[in-house]
């Protein structure tokens, strides 16, 4: 199916009452847990996974969406009026955001970032309409090997992009691949690092590790660390809507996030967090305003949160496509679809277009719902974040234990929640990135089957993987992200120490 | 040092248990133990690398950071406290969902989760959590038809 028949097949599909119901459902979820303080778009999602358990996957997909979008409005809220930035790429909107909120146009800034969402979405669902299809007619040739060399890229953009060493961000993704293999082999069905308990034969759920790290293990965090637990919120004051000069000052901004951010995203490349600094320095050049900048300039939350949006739908055209998720959200959405037995990648395309599309199709309508909700409603999501925090964690709490035992009704389950959270607690400790031992823990055994499959059909033969030309550009271009970095380093050192300066 | 250390035991750990299930042999002659024995040494390599970086001086673990710098041995163990206090709340959840219900291990967990966090009202934060869990309780057992126990001890 073609970008344009696809979409108007998809829209029949959302358009229904109860399909635009669960739209809504997921939207306002979405925000409200979004919204929270400490709850990034990752940790929403995953904690509302269980919510949609009992929906047919049409409508489970369509909340989905909702959700996944809501979860970013919601984060950025949070991060212009608490300067607590929920996930990476928050962290600039909530330089500037919060400063603006600080200058008594917090009004604007948040009106700034639902329309920019909401522009740059738009530009983007459409991109992934428009990308999909050619995507996967070119997937449909890919090999094993292809697709072990793809994931080994993701594996190694994961953990350079993310956090400040390369070394700790590959002791995460480590962690996450050993997590990976507990369980029953794929291949073979034998029983592997079980350590004798029948409870782990079906290996370990994304969704227990995700909300052990993100919310048990940041909660723990947040106790040890005293400055954590300071923080103001800033009433939302002065005039409601944006004056004409911030209009003016918003629409290009939004438009240039749109186009920066969709092309990262659909890279196999970490996500939101490089195009959203990079859409700020290219505001702050481009403003007639620099002198702001730092201030609280309203270019610095339009353009980094279009980016943000933009390219967090942009991270879709792998998932869906190649069933490759390259950001800790997107992985637990794969676990969402895995959930329903169902395997993101081309086939699904033609096995499954209904959902496809709609699910495509419900994001537009996700988008606008979240326009309307947001704008009015701002002042309603605000008060969700005077929850005093003893009481917010205690909720949070709750919610991660109703979460995790309500996936299969195991106490067992419960456990390795408790243990995940040490383990997240140790790592934050420790300074260790969170998302790679997701990526790890849901990719590993994919690009297993993947390897294996690869080296079956060529009888046991390494050299596969270079033969073919795609797999063997992937893999150097895997090769170049992990090396370049720590060279590039020594580089600069060498010529820093053997160059006097002038 | 000592994560470092206990990264690489993990490492062997993985490269021995993946070792154990080699035997069945397959065409493909890459066998289920392989993927384990190549994740094992990856992770005792890093685990010495880790080592390495800590003896260095490069990389330490923070438990805890309070307000008052430079950090006195008391106030660390006053923040360490907390986070204990809320490991025994999830642990005593875990062990009362099945005999005592859903209802008694949420309300206990949020109760050790608001102290840990320093309130100081636990008879009101008790009627909160009460009243909080028995809400979701059955909005999810009767609204969502989920299954939540109901605690063994309580059925006749």
């Amino acid at each position: 199916m073609d970008a344009m028949s696809g979409l108007l097949h998809g829209f029949g599909v959302a358009l229904t009452a109860t399909n635009l119901l669960w739209a809504l459902v997921g939207v306002t979820l979405g925000t409200a847990v979004g919204v929270l303080p400490g709850i990034g778009p990752a940790l929403t999602v995953a904690l509302l996974l269980p919510a949609t358990g009992k929906l047919d996957p049409v409508g489970a997909f369509i909340m989905f969406g909702g959700i996944y979008y809501g979860a970013m409005y919601g984060s950025s809220t949070t991060s212009i009026l608490l300067n607590t930035p929920g996930e990476n790429s928050s962290v600039v909107t909530a330089i500037e955001g919060h400063m603006m909120a600080k200058r008594g146009r917090g009004a604007a800034a948040l009106a700034t970032a639902a329309i920019g969402s909401f522009v740059a979405g738009t530009i983007a669902t459409f991109g992934v309409a428009l990308f999909a299809p050619t995507v996967v007619r070119f997937a449909l040739g890919f090999g094993p090997a292809d697709y072990f060399a793809l994931m080994l890229l993701a594996f190694t953009t994961v953990t350079a992009v993310l956090g400040t060493s390369l070394l700790r961000g590959l002791a995460s993704l480590f962690l996450g691949l050993t997590l990976g293999l507990v369980g029953i082999d794929m291949q073979t069905g034998q029983a592997r690092l079980t350590l004798g308990l029948s409870e782990l034969l079906d290996g370990i759920p994304v969704v227990i590790l995700a909300v052990g790290l993100f919310a048990v293990g940041e909660a723990l965090f947040v106790l040890s660390r005293e400055a954590l637990r300071r923080e103001t919120i800033i009433p939302v004051v002065g005039r409601v809507w944006m004056t004409a000069a911030e209009w003016r000052r918003s629409v290009l901004p939004w438009l240039r996030g749109a186009f920066i951010g969709f092309p990262f995203g659909t890279l196999p490349a970490g996500g939101a967090e490089i195009p959203t600094f990079l859409s700020y320095s290219v505001e702050k050049k481009l403003t007639k305003h620099p002198e702001e900048f730092g201030q609280g300039a309203i270019e610095g939350v339009a353009g980094p949160e279009a980016t943000n949006n933009a390219a967090v739908t942009g991270v879709l055209v792998p998932l869906l496509t190649l069933g490759l998720p390259t950001s800790a959200t997107a992985a637990i959405m794969l676990a969402a679809f895995q959930q329903y037995g169902l395997q993101p990648g081309p086939l699904l395309f033609q096995s499954n277009a209904d959902l496809i599309w709609g699910l495509i199709a419900s994001l537009y309508i996700g988008n606008v719902m979240l326009l309307v909700l947001n704008l009015p409603l701002a002042g309603v999501w605000v008060r969700l974040l005077a929850i005093p925090r003893p009481h917010l964690y205690a909720g949070i709490m709750v919610f991660a234990t109703l979460g995790v035992f309500s996936l299969h009704g195991s106490v067992f389950d419960l456990g390795m929640l408790l243990v995940f959270g040490l383990m997240g607690y140790l790592m934050r400790c420790a300074d260790m990135p969170v998302a790679p031992a997701i990526i790890g823990l849901i990719l590993g055994p994919l690009a297993e089957q993947q390897l294996r499959r690869a080296l079956a059909i060529s009888q046991g033969d390494p050299t596969v993987f270079f033969t073919r030309p795609l797999s063997a550009t992937i893999l150097a271009i895997a090769l170049a992200v992990l090396l370049l970095p720590p060279l590039y380093q020594l580089y600069r050192q060498r010529f820093a120490t053997g160059m006097p300066r002038p | 040092m000592v994560l470092g250390l206990a990264f690489a035991a993990l490492g062997v750990f993985v490269v021995i248990q993946g070792g154990a299930v080699a035997g069945a042999q397959t065409y493909a002659r890459v066998g289920p133990e392989v993927f384990p024995r190549a994740v094992g040494v990856g992770l005792a390599l890093i685990g010495l690398l880790l080592t390495l970086d800590a003896l260095r001086r490069r990389w330490r673990v923070e438990w805890a950071a309070p307000l008052a710098l430079p950090a006195s041995p008391q106030d660390t163990l006053r923040l360490m406290g907390r986070v204990a206090l809320m490991a025994v709340g999830l642990a005593l959840s875990v062990l009362l969902m099945r005999p005592l219900g859903f209802v008694v291990a949420t309300t206990t967990l949020f109760l050790c989760v608001t102290v840990a966090f320093g309130s100081r009202s636990v008879l009101r934060d008790f009627a909160i959590a009460l009243a909080f869990t028995a809400t979701v309780f059955l909005a999810f057992t009767l609204g969502l038809g989920l299954y939540l126990p109901a605690g063994r001890l309580w059925s006749f």
